[in-house]
């Protein structure tokens, strides 16, 4: 497998509900990734040989095997097709990178997936976190511990990538659109600056059953809906998709990056069954 | 509950001459039932909850308890609420409730809904316009609707059910605990000041002396109990003529036997005291002093035992006959498990037992099994599944590994009607029973357009899981019936293991989870899953992998043993199994529902979590713990009168709202 002159990957990891080796049980624990990286992990993936219109030379897809593309029996609107975009891309948040990695993201979704709209979009950016109580710092790791540490180009860029989200909304593309990990002055950074409201911010509240009060208020004046979700403050870390492409392409010379991550979850708005849920992973060498 | 059809019954051996007509009818009803719903696909999750209550008269100065007989009248009540308020929507009462944290403000709120919904829905409207329902019609759903109420076989006995179907979101599973609450303060609005519905599985006392308001004498000639007066029964002619009915079929007494729990002064041997061996009213009589009640047991003589026990049951739809089926068998082996968590009935006749289900007395209080049948008849007409129906390819043949009686006319007849061969065997095995009430009025039916045979017996089989067909004239699709739950004290218990219940379904069928073992295992379960105290001191066989696997998808399942607390909340090793309420809460997050909605489910969870493990006591342990440590308590297995009424005192404030750390720890708000 001639993996050298491969600049970038995407890693699919099929339906999780269906290969319970993925480690879905650990979808509901406070802090953990393990759904995703057991599934990398178990998922035996294999390179998508006609790849089309996806990929140029340079991109590798790996899908899971046995995950056939599937288009949704019934009709789109039974069911509800969340997504949330995770840009891990910290040293490569130009507006043109967001853009690029957000039209991929569709036609991702698109080709391997058969899905044209979704319901909800959430977009989780880089660096912030919900609960500021017991941070750790790292070198890699860069968690702004208040607002006041996040510099105004970056609270821009949150702003702009927004717009471009927005775009796929009045494309119709997208029927809402949330936000992961704001809190009540992310928001208040966000919320004036936009057209479109996002209609939900999610936060990880260490697995407590609790309503943090400002937020909670601020919701409500703002309309707001909260979501609670366990995902880790870096979804996918260097030494984790490093092992995962290892796995799919065992003579891989460098290490490689994790530029963004996309969870997508299906669920049949009738019958509150599962139809799919799986990610997507982009990575890229160093 | 089963069918209330109005008309004459034939006696027994009147009726044994149109047996074989009803089963031949039944079947081509069936037949015709699946020919015109085959295609039949709601792809909506529908489902509903049925509860049923003791209604308990209270006397404060005497300090006893007795049940109620009022039923008729109660229910006639209860008949003109429903009629009265069938036309206003109820919405706006649980959008106020939703928003309502405080549990007193909540009971408040309840206590005005259930005076007056039309008054208080219009008052709620008037001060905020925005709950005004912009609909036509009246969605057909239960937080639309008024509940309905129905009558059971114990003459003190209500069954409640939303009115209308939970929907399929899980915000529509928010509803469910508001409507029992509703439901309840419904009720006591219709009784007197000194009744109290209580839904605990059964009255601890039934069949002593003086157990009835009023007064009744045990020398009734249709059910010729020693202990149970023929008052208790619902007048209804149905319950007497069943009652009758098993007694002749099988030409003896229903008998059911539960061994006592011996206690430090216990007689040993117990010869019950409370027998009255030498009674002869009746030529059944003396079934007793010859074999019928066993030494060192609790022996029970009649219909009213295991009838007159309340339940928690409930029903879903699926999206098509396959589903089903599917469903049928992957909800089987759960049925003993949601059984040992939910166990409730510690004591029968006054007496403390070495069990804490209620089953095997069901089983045995409606057995018309004679003599000889029960040589080759391995089981009551109540009792839990024999075999699986799905085509399923995990089905595999040696899972159905319990001997299965058939009708064989049945068998051929729905083959020929080109019924495949599973379902037909289970049709077969439904109807290898003999109707047990045949209405003179209701023999002539046309086939076409009644299901009357056919849920003649559908319905008087009583099995852990139940199979139902659509409806005629109606949009209601395939569904299956989930039987083997011991109702609870409070509404928040219900709620819990009922929508428990649901979301694990939801969860079978998003995983592709696949528990099936053999179906003697599942019986074993069955047996252990009724064992006093099983949480701690019985192990539960349960399918070594229910995981799909890609690479082998026919892996013949091995089984083992594991506690309640292993198979709910999961085997704490690396490659263990995670435990039911692992994955329903897999199953909860990934569904992303909103924070609140996600917090009030998740007490459910863990509410199922701590009675798997024995942090959160049984109901069934807590009562056995109330009577042993009660001052007035003899430690000789005896529940006295004065036990009995400070018992029932303390359930209903509990109900009410008192907090008890050892039933809910934190879990119940």
């Amino acid at each position: 497998m001639g993996c050298s002159d491969v600049k970038q990957f995407l890693l699919c990891t099929g339906d999780v509900t269906k290969n319970l080796k993925s480690g879905i049980w650990n979808a509901s624990r406070s802090v953990s990734n393990l759904e995703l990286i057991k599934a990398l992990e178990n998922g035996s993936l294999q390179e998508l040989n006609n790849a089309g219109d996806m990929v140029d030379a340079h991109t590798k897809i790996f899908v899971a095997p046995n995950d056939p593309l599937q288009h949704l029996d019934g009709k789109a609107d039974d069911y509800e097709i969340i997504v949330k975009l995770f840009f891990l891309d910290g040293k490569n948040d130009s507006l043109d990178g967001r853009r690029g990695t957000t039209d991929q993201v569709f036609l991702y979704l698109n080709q391997l997936l058969g899905i044209n709209n979704v319901s909800t979009l959430v977009a989780s950016f880089p660096h912030v976190v919900f609960s500021k109580e017991g941070l750790k710092v790292t070198p890699d790791s860069r968690v702004y511990s208040s607002i006041d540490e996040v510099p105004e180009e970056e609270i821009q860029s949150w702003i702009d990538t927004w717009k471009i989200l927005e775009g796929k909304v009045r494309q119709g593309k997208v029927g809402t659109l949330g936000i992961s990990e704001f809190g009540v002055p992310e928001l208040e950074k966000l919320i004036p600056n936009v057209e479109i409201s996002p209609e939900s911010t999610q936060i990880n509240n260490g697995g407590e059953c609790k309503l943090p009060l400002d937020l909670a208020k601020y919701a409500e004046q703002k309309r707001l809906k909260i979501f609670f979700h366990s995902d880790p403050p870096i979804f996918i870390d260097e030494n984790e998709i490093t092992e995962a492409i290892r796995h799919a392409c065992p003579n891989l010379p460098a290490r490689a990056h994790a530029d963004w991550v996309v969870r997508y979850t299906i669920l049949s708005r009738k019958t509150s069954v599962i139809h799919r849920k799986g990610y997507f992973v982009k990575a890229s060498f160093m | 509950m089963g069918l209330l059809v109005l008309g004459t019954p034939l006696d027994w051996p009147e009726s044994e001459k149109f047996h074989d007509y009803v089963r031949e009818n039944g079947i081509k009803q069936f037949l015709h039932m699946y020919d015109n719903f085959i295609s039949k696909k709601q792809d909506i999750l529908l489902w509903g909850d049925e509860i049923e209550y003791i209604v308990v008269s209270m006397n404060d100065n005497q300090k006893t308890a007795r049940v109620s007989l009022r039923q008729e009248q109660i229910l006639k009540a209860l008949g003109d609420y429903e009629e009265r308020f069938k036309h206003i929507d109820f919405s706006p009462i649980y959008a106020v409730l939703k928003n309502t944290r405080c549990s007193k403000r909540a009971d408040a709120i309840l206590s005005e809904a259930a005076a007056n919904p039309s008054t208080f829905t219009e008052r709620l409207v008037k001060e905020n316009p925005s709950l005004a329902s912009n609909n036509e019609a009246i969605p057909f759903r239960a937080q639309f609707v008024v509940p309905t109420f129905h009558p059971e076989y114990g003459r003190y006995m209500l069954e409640s059910t939303p009115g209308a179907p939970y929907g399929s979101v899980l915000k529509d599973f928010l509803f469910v605990e508001c409507n029992m609450l509703l439901r309840r303060k419904i009720i006591e609005n219709q009784l007197l000041p000194h009744e109290h519905p209580l839904t605990i599985t059964n009255f601890l006392r039934l069949g002593t002396n003086h157990f009835t308001d009023p007064e009744t004498k045990a020398d009734g000639q249709t059910s010729r109990s020693f202990f149970l007066p023929d008052d208790i029964i619902n007048t209804h002619v149905r319950f007497p003529t069943l009652t009758a009915n098993i007694r002749q079929r099988r030409q003896r007494k229903v008998a059911m036997n539960v061994p006592i729990f011996f206690d430090k002064n216990t007689p040993k041997p117990f010869r019950d005291p409370t027998v009255p061996w030498d009674r002869d009213l009746y030529p059944e009589d003396k079934n007793a002093k010859e074999g019928a009640a066993l030494e060192d047991h609790i022996y029970m003589d009649s219909m009213g035992f295991g009838m007159g026990c309340c339940c928690l049951q409930l029903t879903f739809q699926a999206k098509d006959c396959d589903e089903a089926r599917l469903l049928y068998d992957q909800l089987t082996p759960i049925t003993p498990l949601m059984l040992g968590i939910s166990a409730g009935t510690p004591a029968f006749r006054g007496y403390l037992a070495e069990q804490d289900c209620r089953w095997s007395v069901i089983a045995g209080a409606v057995d018309d099994r004679t003599k000889s049948e029960m040589e080759s008849v391995p089981k009551s007409r109540y009792d839990s599944v024999d075999m699986y129906i799905s085509n399923d390819p995990r089905n595999l043949p040696e899972y159905n590994d319990v001997p299965v009686v058939s009708n064989e006319g049945c068998y051929e007849q729905l083959i020929k009607g080109g019924i495949d061969e599973k379902l037909s065997k289970h049709m077969a095995h439904i109807f290898a029973r003999d109707p047990l009430v045949i209405f003179s009025d209701n023999i002539q039916q046309d086939n076409s357009t009644s299901n009357g045979h056919f849920e003649n017996l559908n319905s008087t089989n009583w099995q852990s899981m139940r199979f139902k067909p659509p409806p005629l004239n109606s949009s209601i699709g395939w569904r299956v019936e989930f039987r083997s739950m011991e109702i609870q004290f409070t509404e928040f218990e219900n709620a819990a293991y009922s929508v428990f219940v649901v979301m694990l379904s939801r969860a079978i069928l998003s995983f592709d989870l696949n528990f099936y073992m053999p179906i003697s295992l599942v019986d074993e379960n069955m047996v252990n899953a009724q064992a006093r105290d099983a949480i701690h001191r019985k192990k539960f066989w349960f399918r070594c992998n229910p995981f799909s696997n890609a690479e082998n998808p026919l892996e013949r399942g091995q089984c083992r043993q594991l506690t309640l607390d292993q198979i709910f909340n999961g085997e704490q090793t690396e490659n263990g199994f995670p435990g039911l309420v692992q994955i329903v809460r897999s199953y909860l997050y990934t569904c992303n529902p909103d924070a609140e909605t996600l917090c009030s489910l998740d007490r459910y969870l863990r509410l199922v979590s701590k009675r798997a493990s024995g942090k959160c006591l049984t109901e069934a342990s807590w009562i056995r713990n109330f009577i042993t440590t009660h001052p007035l308590y003899k430690q000789d297995s005896v529940v006295s009168p004065e036990i009995n009424y400070d018992l029932i005192k303390r359930i209903t404030s509990i109900i009410n709202g008192e907090r008890n750390e050892s039933l809910f720890n934190d879990c119940r708000c």
